[in-house]
């Protein structure tokens, strides 16, 4: 079964019907831009074509511009990928060069 | 009392006793590992140096891994440190590194650059010189300990000194280990063990000193205690470290016996043991040794475990002793309590707390073999060697009755009591001629002169006295 590919749309992970999450937004949480970042966004955008029929929507926070944001979001290791939507938030360290753990941490796997 | 030869400057605990132990304190703007099983009191070590740091001037970070700000507050409230008070002053702070539910798994290669950032905010938002990690070992029990985590923690440590915060990381003690997860390899300056023991009813803390490097320690297991007023360590070999023993000396109260020491008494902050038979005057020696304290204008604490203060006062009259100005004045307390009112812990606590608030110089426990009712002679030890420590530590001169059924020093022989006194008084019933008579003779005392003969001992409603040595030797 293939998902049908609409416009971000806010109400479909809550409808009540089968219909899979459209909006899958993850978080990159980086000190500085390394390798180890590098690889990681790379991994995480192959994953993603890989799993879903959707454009995930990946947001690049580096904490050497807002370290404020390494307290108030709780980021101890870097990179470290958040699935941010859909629920639940699932969270994997690392560069996800293990892509099974990675694809298990995010809850990407039964896909 | 830095000492020249040292490498660091410390950064003084505030605690009485360890900084005494560390020669000044922990190294400033270094790591120190303080490590030991669980509940051993490293959480509480950890906290008190950040915390009282900060009532000192020396804004603190505590950083936990597991408990919630909300949760160590409530914890230290029965500590009197209030946590949330210094928070308000801006010169504390309580950080917690939540490790994520559930756990996080590592994909690949990480760095903890994040938690460098966290902590280099939350050291900056308020100026921190101190900081506490309780516990790294969250992390690997998190992350695994890896090859790729050590090496981020080694890194964390290097960081960590480069910093120059003066730092306390605790760790839990492993099996073949001073921590389970090896922090001991990461830190090189000072490694602090605790311990904690308990027999039967008492707990016994220990710590210990394994390293500190460039400067001199005390390399012996202090006993330490956790009050309502924090961690108060003894140093037990606090004379021979830092002042020659004491040579001041108290006077018994009665000038007889003070002859058969050598004209002068105990030594100050000595244990005085006085033991013998049932009506042999134990109590009143006790007495005439508070009565002469509370004239000098010190204070004296009278524990009773056998009579109410009623019975005391009233007793010690009939023997010229008129205790009642002294309690009036507030120069005496009497806490006069059934042994099976408490647990054997809860009457160490409640005498050191009355030791901290009351600041007597004499002190004296009657009878202090009444305890063993309430715990096992082992026990009892443990717990008398406690309170020992505990006075030898402030310096009190504590006095022990010890009521012996039947032969002579039995019980005190049978619980070992001797062997943790200075000096050991004994008191028995001389039944010679009509008249009740009794005896007083030296056993032991440590560093000092004294009468080897037996002395008559004279209690009547003109006072307890010592009167002349008696033809023979103890019996």
């Amino acid at each position: 079964m293939r998902p049908v590919r609409r416009p971000y749309d806010d109400r479909t992970s809550a409808g009540g019907g089968p219909s899979l999450p459209e909006r899958w937004v993850f978080r990159l949480y980086t000190v500085g831009i390394t390798p180890a970042t590098e690889t990681a966004l790379k991994n995480l955008r192959e994953i993603c074509s890989e799993r879903l029929a959707v454009e995930p929507e990946i947001q690049v926070v580096d904490l050497a511009r807002e370290p404020e944001l390494a307290v108030t979001h709780g980021i101890f290791a870097v990179p470290m990928v958040v699935r941010q939507a859909p629920p639940p938030v699932r969270k994997v360290i690392g560069d996800l060069s293990d892509r099974d753990r990675a694809m298990a941490g995010l809850e990407m796997g039964s896909l | 009392m830095s000492s020249p030869s040292r490498t660091f400057a410390p950064a003084p605990t505030h605690l009485p006793g360890l900084d005494h132990v560390l020669s000044g304190g922990l190294p400033a703007g270094r790591t120190t590992l303080v490590c030991g099983g669980p509940g051993c009191g490293k959480t509480v070590l950890a906290m008190e140096f950040v915390a009282r740091g900060a009532l000192h001037g020396e804004p603190g970070v505590f950083v936990s891994f597991e408990q919630t700000a909300q949760e160590l507050e409530a914890d230290f409230g029965s500590l009197e440190l209030d946590l949330a008070a210094l928070s308000q002053e801006g010169t504390f702070r309580l950080h917690h590194v939540g490790l994520g539910e559930p756990d996080i798994p590592a994909t690949g290669r990480y760095t903890l650059d994040g938690l460098l950032v966290q902590l280099d905010q939350v050291i900056d938002s308020i100026g921190a010189t101190r900081m506490a990690l309780d516990t790294l070992e969250t992390l690997f029990a998190r992350l695994g300990n890896s090859a790729e985590l050590r090496s981020e923690m080694r890194r964390l440590f290097r960081w960590l000194q480069e910093r120059g915060v003066t730092t306390v990381v605790t760790g839990e003690a492993g099996v073949d280990t001073l921590t389970r997860s090896g922090l001991e390899e990461y830190v090189s300056d000072c490694v602090i063990r605790l311990d904690h023991r308990v027999t039967a009813e008492v707990s016994t803390r220990r710590a210990r000193v394994l390293k500190y490097r460039g400067a001199p320690h005390s390399t012996n297991e202090h006993p330490f205690l956790i009050g309502h007023r924090g961690i108060t360590l003894i140093p037990i070999d606090a004379r021979p470290l830092d002042h020659p023993a004491p040579v001041g000396r108290i006077s018994t109260g009665i000038d007889g016996l003070d002859r058969m020491f050598g004209g002068e008494g105990y030594f100050r902050g000595a244990s005085v043991l006085v033991s013998g038979e049932a009506g042999t005057g134990k109590s009143s020696i006790g007495a005439a040794y508070v009565n002469a304290t509370c004239q000098r204008g010190e204070r004296a604490l009278y524990v009773a475990f056998e009579e109410s203060q009623a019975q005391i006062v009233r007793n010690m009259r009939s023997v010229g002793l008129h205790l009642e100005p002294w309690l009036d004045q507030g120069l005496l307390r009497i806490q006069a309590r059934r042994p099976s009112q408490l647990g054997l812990e809860e009457h160490l606590r409640e005498m050191e707390d009355a030791l901290d608030e009351f600041q007597p110089t004499a002190v004296v426990v009657d009878p202090v073999t009444n305890l063993i009712n309430v715990g096992t002679p082992a026990t009892t030890l443990a717990m008398l060697t406690r309170l020992v420590d505990s006075l030898k530590s402030r310096e009190v001169t504590g006095l022990y009755t010890s009521l012996d059924p039947g032969s002579e020093g039995a019980t005190a022989q049978r619980v070992g009591v001797s062997s943790v006194m200075d000096t050991w008084i004994e008191v028995l019933n001389l039944h010679r001629g009509p008249e009740e008579s009794r005896g007083i003779y030296i056993i032991k005392s440590r560093g000092m002169g004294h009468a080897h003969r037996m002395h008559r001992l004279e209690l009547s409603d003109a006072g307890v006295r010592v009167g002349k040595g008696l033809q023979g030797g103890p019996p």
